[in-house]
This record gives structure tokens, sequence and C-alpha cells, in this order.
């Protein structure tokens, strides 16, 4: 390296991306886990939600706070509401994983045009919303990174003291687990899925938010993060809430420290998209359970995928 | 499985009668398709009632901003010929296709207006992949086209055919920029350009002249959105400038970005992608703009023929052309001559008319001769500097660099 | 105005070109069960494999050949790891590797021109005119096909074809008869992307020019449309899921020319485009024309 680099900026830099990654991820990895298939059209979910913000703050002229959860409880409806007419009927008429999967991608791209359509193709920006920044020591900071990394250290507690406190929580883990066996319980299944199809879309609302304000508002908006979100539910492991929380912050770390890398060797940088190809294929290879699959006492004995992990 | 082979059978002899049929047509019609002949009164009605000019451009997808906006050029230009009645007597039709920021798309849009609509002259496509990917079909069906905005070098390559362009190589502008850049004094730069045809262009450019001068060069993602590391490292490089090629959409972003790490110690320089106003939308870049103090190059807009333009386009939409839209009038006003003056509604005549008129017509973007290989013979770019005025910011013109001048900075 | 058979000619050799990509899928999704979201990948293998060896000046026949053997080479590779993941994990993968090689082909100037790709790959038939040019694609394009559709209805036929189906039923039961299906599946795929590539080769020959902003997933999301909306399993339905894509999209973009409508034609066509694959899937999973029956003795 011909130049002393920044390193604690990089690691802040991380952070940031990771957060964001937990955001969209957090509801990707619920609703894949629970009703067993890559919901493609959540990338549409995230940038629903930055829209709806947009609309009640630029145009509505309603505050941020108030912008923001109005968004949320949209993008969750909506959420609902492609469960309940697409998905649902779809997997009782027999459809297999495959058929909800292009179904998905099926009303990704209805709901991307319909934005679209709507708002029109051109980039938005948040006009009213403003977020100072300022130096931090040796770091540079924004109002705007730092409610990124609070959001989503506050969202992980906050679903971590659901899952683990509550008894909606302890039903959500036993029907992600096994769902028959849930039913038999007496655990109305139908309303958890529900539940957690409204949290997982109105939170890709709220990420689809903070990603906007941190770029600009287009309607390929959820697309452009929707692959790093896979990668980041694989390598977590699928429907693993805190696997997920450290895939994401590894992404962001191995993103970000990429670059250096790519840049001493002098190699393009816009193989940094890459990256989150590379997890993906490097984890489906080597651990496709991911890391909540690793067993870290016996690791170097190497582990094939179990039977458990077919899909009915 | 008898009868499957029996249907085999028949589509095999369905389609060898198709093709022996065509086959045979093709024959026949083969005569009319080289230019040197008369063209036969049945394919190409000498007289039509209107001319009809293709205008192929991106109004969707990621360029469909910049689209919406060139396509006022079009229209402007088909709306001063209706006014005075036409041309010889004939009426104008632009038939507006989108190619949506997609080579595959602009492939199948060019085939719809030459085979569904009869266009034999095409203003457009926008991007040099485009322009790439729908030569070879131009040149075999002996369509013109004149693209208002494809500025990669290879498209010269193509040579004496079918493919005009109004707007000079990105390496001509390269070279403003470097002179530009040596005029400064710069001995460190880095480059930060986006990821396609265009970015890449400028980005190889500087590397082949002045290696040494590049400590540092990003190529990044426009759907990424986001790139402090990256800007971190070229604020960690010390270097005296960096050089931004990128569009208005992901430019915003990285200014933004830029603006947020205090990336405004550097000097800013880029070039005509993002030279347009509606970067000023938006307060946050319009305000680090300013207060780097950005200079650019970007295809020349100046002088007496542009202001009459800017005029035209002000009365006609009540706002101030945009990047490109110029480009796009020219191409459009050459297009209209050209099929208007020609003997007859004809693919090679008009490329044969359209030569002699680009000998004579100076347009919005001043003389538009054509060299040998339909690239323009005269072109001069435009130093712009963004500058914070009482009502709001602007480019201000500040030189200009032509390849016989050098550059000229405006004392 | 002349009615335009040329621009019919244009699509029904897309029609072709697309209608080999949809036959190889439906070998490896449609009887094999094996879902490839990487379609485009071996689209552009093909692509480019074949445009670098007849750039070079060697025949076409040799490109498209070298462009099956590259593709089946790819397919056999992803295959290694692929194959052994549930399905899902499989569309995830391959559709990430599509990316990361077109990412490279982009980057990497020198394996075939980078960002603004390859011009003037020589065309597999020399002709003098236009129309007959167009003429000879076409028969160049239905050699292929109806040769490929052939073959694989003579697959589907063999105790070759009726394994695949069985491993797509109920892969336990194939092991449980001595079965190797992973090899299956690993031939599956890597005879599935020959046929993919050798469609690659014919698109860039027709073309004339690749790029790779000509091989984004979109492709990969198409060919499964046409896939799903022909007749899953079915290689005739494929084909004419291949042409009514086409028809589809050629159509919205004339019909914009005559309908006033309040909405973006572009728009109001994805719109319409992502409904009919939901409506497809939800009241005729099987396709418009249904998959046949394997015929028992």
């Amino acid at each position: 390296m011909p130049f002393e680099t920044n390193l604690l900026q990089i690691l802040f830099n991380s952070l940031i991306s990771g957060s964001l990654y937990v955001l969209v991820g957090l509801g990707l990895t619920m609703t894949y886990s629970l009703t067993k298939f890559p919901n493609f059209a959540h990338a549409e979910f995230i940038t629903l939600g930055a829209y709806i913000v947009y609309a009640m703050t630029d145009i509505l002229n309603l505050g941020l706070i108030s912008g923001i959860i109005v968004s949320m409880l949209i993008t969750g409806f909506v959420g609902v509401a492609c469960f309940l007419m697409v998905f649902r009927p779809l997997a009782n008429r027999k459809g297999t994983m495959v058929h909800l999967m292009i179904s998905s991608i099926g009303v990704g791209i209805f709901l991307r045009y319909a934005i679209q359509q709507i708002w029109g193709g051109q980039e938005l920006h948040f006009s009213k919303v403003h977020f100072a920044g300022y130096n931090l020591g040796p770091l540079r900071v924004t109002s705007l990174w730092i409610g990124i990394i609070l959001t989503a250290v506050i969202l992980v507690i906050i679903l971590h003291l659901i899952l683990t406190q509550t008894k909606l929580g302890k039903a959500m883990r036993a029907t992600s687990n096994n769902p028959s066996l849930a039913q038999a319980s007496g655990i109305d299944i139908d309303k958890i899925i529900m539940i957690v199809w409204f949290l997982g879309a109105a939170l890709a609302g709220l990420g689809g938010f903070f990603k906007a304000a941190d770029t600009r508002i287009v309607p390929v908006l959820g697309w452009g993060i929707l692959l790093p979100a896979f990668a980041v539910i694989i390598l977590g492991g699928i429907g693993s809430f805190y696997g997920m929380i450290a895939a994401a912050y590894i992404l962001g770390l191995a993103e970000n420290f990429s670059i250096i890398g790519l840049i001493s060797l002098g190699i393009s940088t816009d193989y940094r998209t890459a990256i989150g190809f590379v997890v993906i294929i490097i984890t489906l290879i080597f651990a496709p359970t991911g890391l909540s699959g690793i067993n870290f006492s016996k690791w170097f004995k190497r582990r094939r995928p179990h039977e458990g992990e077919v899909m009915e | 499985m008898s009868k499957i082979k029996k249907k085999i059978l028949m589509l095999v002899a369905v389609i060898l009668l198709v093709a022996a049929f065509g086959a045979g047509c093709a024959e026949k019609q083969a005569p009319s398709e080289t230019p040197s002949e008369k063209p036969t009164p049945s394919e190409q009605p000498p007289q039509p009632e209107v001319i009809k000019i293709g205008v192929l451009l991106d109004l969707s997808g990621d360029l469909g901003a910049i689209g919406q906006k060139m396509k006022l050029g079009a229209e402007l230009a088909q709306k001063e010929f209706d006014s005075l009645g036409g041309i010889g007597g004939k009426k104008i039709e632009l038939v507006v296709e989108d190619a949506a920021t997609d080579p595959a798309k602009a492939v199948e849009a060019m085939k719809k207006l030459v085979e569904v609509e009869g266009v034999k002259v095409v203003v457009g496509p926008m991007t040099s992949s485009e322009t790439l990917a729908v030569a070879k079909y131009v040149n075999d069906r002996n369509v013109v086209i004149i693209s208002p905005s494809a500025t990669a070098g290879k498209i010269t390559e193509l040579g004496d055919d079918y493919v005009f362009r109004t707007v000079g190589s990105d390496d001509l502008q390269a070279a403003a920029l470097l002179d530009l850049m040596k005029s400064r004094g710069y001995s460190k730069i880095a480059t930060f350009v986006i990821a396609n045809d265009y970015g890449i262009g400028f980005e190889d450019y500087f590397k082949k002249y002045v290696p040494e001068m590049v400590a540092l060069s990003i190529r990044y993602d426009p759907q990424k959105g986001d790139y402090r590391t990256e800007l971190q490292q070229v604020k960690d490089a010390g270097v005296d400038a960096i050089i931004f090629v990128g569009y208005v959409d992901s430019g915003k972003v990285v200014f933004r970005q830029a603006a947020d790490l205090g990336l405004d110690e550097i000097d800013w320089l880029s070039s005509e992608g993002i030279a347009e106003n509606v970067m000023f939308e938006d307060a946050k870049t319009a305000d680090f703009m300013a207060k780097v103090e950005m200079i650019g190059t970007k295809p020349s807009s100046t002088g007496f023929t542009y202001e009459k333009f800017a005029e035209k386009h002000r009365q006609a939409f009540g706002s101030d052309p945009d990047l490109f839209s110029d480009y796009t009038y020219d191409a459009t006003m050459l297009a209209i001559l050209a099929a208007g003056t020609a003997p007859s509604y004809d693919g090679p005549q008009i490329r044969e008319a359209l030569k002699k008129v680009s000998e004579w017509y100076n347009g919005a973007t001043g003389y538009k001769l054509f060299d040998e290989n339909g690239d323009p013979a005269f072109y001069t770019y435009n130093v712009w500097k963004v500058v914070k005025t009482d009502t709001g910011f602007k480019y201000e013109i500040i030189g200009h660099w032509a390849p016989a001048t050098g550059l000229e900075l405006i004392p | 105005m002349a009615f335009p058979i040329a621009y019919l000619l244009d699509m029904l050799v897309f029609t072709g070109i697309f209608g080999i990509m949809a036959l190889s899928l439906n070998l490896e999704f449609g009887h094999t069960g094996l879902p490839n979201f990487g379609k485009v990948a071996f689209f552009m293998i093909g692509a480019y494999t074949s445009a670098l060896i007849t750039l070079a000046g060697y025949p076409f026949i040799l490109g498209i050949t070298g462009a099956m053997a590259v593709s089946a080479f790819f397919g056999a590779i992803v295959s290694l790891p692929a194959i052994r993941l549930r399905e899902d994990y499989l569309a995830i993968l391959t559709l990430a590797f599509g990316e990361i090689l077109r990412l490279i082909l982009k980057n990497e100037e020198w394996i075939a021109g980078g960002v603004l790709g390859l011009k003037g790959i020589p065309e597999a038939l020399t002709t003098t005119s236009f129309k007959s040019a167009l003429y000879g694609h076409l028969i160049v394009v239905y050699i292929f096909v109806v040769t490929f559709y052939i073959f694989l209805r003579f697959l589907e036929k063999s105790p070759y074809g009726r394994l695949l189906k069985a491993i797509r039923e109920d892969e336990l039961a194939a092991q449980s008869l001595g079965k190797n299906t992973v090899w299956y599946k690993a031939q599956a795929l890597a005879i599935g992307s020959a046929i993919a590539g050798s469609s690659g080769g014919l698109y860039a020959q027709y073309l004339s020019y690749i790029g790779p902003d000509l091989f984004m997933p979109v492709i990969t999301f198409a060919v499964w449309a046409m896939v799903i909306i022909g007749g899953v399993g079915n290689h005739k339905g494929v084909l004419v899921g291949a042409l009514i894509y086409q028809i589809f999209e050629r159509g919205s973009r004339i019909f914009k020319d005559y309908l006033q409508i309040p909405i973006d034609p572009n728009n109001m066509m994805f719109m319409i485009f992502g409904l009919l694959l939901i409506i497809v899937l939800m009241f005729r999973p099987e396709g418009l024309i249904k998959e046949e029956k394997i015929k028992l003795l």
C-alpha cells in the first residue's frame, strides 16, 4: 500500500454496510424460514418502503418519524396481501418451491413497474430531511450513518427480546422449527405466519428508507441490495437470527476491506459487487447450512448437508 | 413414435418451403438492395406524403431521465419545420421508440422502426453499446443512423458506413480533460468512473497516456450506492485531484457521500455526464459541487447558434435545454434536411444527401461536417465550472478546447 | 405499408434462438428438476466462445462446436457443488455464478473486449443481400432447433429420459434402485448447458456484436417465463412459450401506437407480464401444453 489507510473509517463504513444488510436481511430470512422459499419480491418491499416515506415527508409534509411508521405499516400490509393473494393460495395448490420462487419474481416485476408508474423512473431525494456530518476524532460520521447503525442494533435487541421472552416469539420459533408440531400444540400457525410476513415486509420498508436516504430513491433500489441480502441470509443459515446478524457484518467487512485489496492489487473495484456472490458460492459449497450449521467444536470434520434440509 | 416422426418431417418440410420461397423472393429483390441501382417503385415510393424520422432514445431505464429531455430536442426540430409547412411541402413525422438503456431492446426497437414503420433514417441510439449492437443491422439494411450521444472511440472504427454521430469521441474529451489537468499542474490524480463503456473509456485513456499520474483508479457500480470506502481510499491516497466520470443519478450519490466524508479539500474534475442542471435539484449535491468549485469539460454548446436554439427551447417547453438535447436537435435537423433533399426516401440516397447537408449546416452545436468515419470533423469542448449565483447554481463556461488550438481559458 | 415480412422473420429467428434456451432449461428443470437460474451464464459462455473462435478466422461450425464444448464444461463444473444442494440453493448459486461471470467479462478487457464487447462477428453463412441473409439465419437456427428437438424427444422416450424424470419425481427412490442420481444430474446440466451454449453462438453470429450488457439476469427470467407459460416438461410447449414471449414483447411495442392509455406502455407491459406469470402458476401450473405422460408398454 503506497499510502496510509484510515482503517478506523473503513471499519466504521463496514458497520454501516452491515447494518443496512441487517435491516433488509431480517425480513427475508424470517419469511424464508417460515414459508420455505426465497422471496424475490422482498426487493420491491424495500423499494416501496422508501417511496412511501418519500410520499409522506415530501408530498404530504408529514414528519420523518410518522412518515417512517406509516411506511412500515403500508409495506407490512402489502407483504401480507402478497402472501394471502399469491403465495398462500399457490402453496395450497401444491405449488413447489420453484413455483413460489417464480411467482415471487412475477410479484416483484409487477410491483416494481407499478411503483415506476406511480412515481416515475427518475431518481428522487428526501428534500425535507437533512443529516449533518461532523468529525469524531479520526472518524467522519453523519447523523444518518449513526442512525442506521443504532436502528439496526436496537431492532436486533427488540427482536431478541421478542423471540426469547414473549409467547409470540416462542410460537414463532416453534412454527419455524416444526410447523405441524407447533399446530398440534395449539399454536395458530396461520396467524403467526401472517405476523411474520407483516414484520418482514415492514422491516424491509424500514431498510429501504435508510438505503434510499443514504443514496437515492429509484425503482431498482431493492433489486440492487437483494443479492447481497441473499448472501447474508445464506451465510448466516436460513432462518437463523443470530447467524444472519453475524453474516451481515462479515459481508460488510468483506466488501469494504476488499476495496483496499483490489486497489493495491490493481484490479477493478467493480468486483466489489462480486464479493456477495463469492460468499454465496463458497458457503453453499462448503457449509450449506451457513454459520448456524457449523459445529465449531468439531469443525475440522467435513459436514454434508443432512437429510433434514430436504423440503417437503 | 411414428406420429412424432411424421410431425417432425412436416415441420422440416414447412421450414424448408418457407426458406425456399424466401430465397426466391430474396433473389428477385436483391438488385434493389445495392445502392447504385434505382429503387423499384413497389419497394420505395419516391414521393412519400410525410417524411418519417425515427427517434430511438432511452426513455426509461438508467438513462431514462436524460433521454426524455433529449427527446424535446428532436421535437423542437420537427416543430420548426412544421411551422414552415414541412420540407418541400412534405410534413415530418417523428416515430419515437424507447430503447430502455438496454442494447438488446435497442436492436428490437430499431428493427420495429425499420421493418414495421419503414423508417430509413433514425436519430439515435444514445449509448455506445446500443450503437455497436445495431451497427451491423443498419449497415445491412441501408438505414442511416445519427447518434447524438454515443461517444465511445470504438464507434470511429466502424468506418465508412451508415453510422453517424453529431458528438465527438470520448478520446477527444479525455484529451481536453488531460490538458485541463496539466494546466492546473497536478502530479497525482485518482480516477473515479462508472463501470460501463463511458467511464471505462476515460479511465483507459488516462492510464494509457499518463500512467504515472494515475495513483488510483476506481470503477463503481451505479446500483451499489455505497461508495464510502472507495472515496476514503481517494482521501487517504493524498492525490491532487479526483476525476469523476459518471451520470447524474449515481453522480449525486457519489457527491453526497463525498460531502459526508469531507472529501472537499482536493480538486474535482468531471465530464459532460453530470453537466446538467438536474444536479442542482438536490441541495446537498449542489452545495458540494459549488464548494469544491468543480470544473470539467463537455461537448461545446455555446455561441450565437446555440443561444438561438436555447431561446427556441425555452419558448417551446419553458425550460433550458439539457445535456445533449442540442446534439439531438442537430441530429434531427440533419436527418430531416437529408431526407427532405434526397431524391427519394431511400437509405443510400439519404446518406449521400446527409454528407452534402453536413457541409453547410451550422446548428446549435456548430458546424457538423462529417469526416470519412461519420464522426464530426470539427469539435470543440467547453470548460465549465460550477458557481453559486444569487438565484441558485449554474455551469459557467470558463474556457474552450479544440484539437488545433488546445486549451483556452477565459481570463 | 407493405407487410413487414422481415420483422416477422426476425421474430422467428429470435424465437428459435431463445426456443433452444427454453429447450435446454426444459431438460434441466422440466425433466430433471434442476432449477438453473444461471441460464444466461451458459448463453454468454456460448456466445463469447463462438465469437472468439470465428473472429480468429475459424469456420462457424467450429465456433458452435467450441461453444457447446466450453459451455458443457462449465455446466459440469458448476454441477459439481450445485447438484448436491436443494433446489432453492441451486437456484441462487447459479444466479450468482452468472453475475460473477458477467463481471469478469466486463472488467477483463484482455479476454473479450471488456465492456464494449466484440464486434464484427462473422455470420454463419455469407450472403449477398439482407433478405437472403435473413432466410439463411432462419434455416441455420431452425436446423439447430429441429436437431435439438428430435434429440430431446428421443432422450425423453429413452430409458435415460425416464430415469431423469424419476430423479425429478423421487430422487430417493431412484437412489434406492441403485442409480447414481448425482452423476445423472451432472450429465443433464452439462447437456443442457451445451445446448444453451449453442444458442449463445447463434445469437452472437446473428447480431454480429456481443457485449456484457446483453447478458443481464433478465434473460434468465425470460427463459423461465417461456418454460413456465409454454408448459414445463413439454418440449413443444416451451417452443410455443418462446414464440408467445416474442409475440408479447414485440406486440406490446406495436400495440402501444394504437392504444391511448394513461399508463406508460413500457410499465404496463411489465405489469401484465408479472401478472401473467402469477396467473399461469396459479391456475394452469402445467402451462399451455401439458407434459405428456410416459407411455408404458
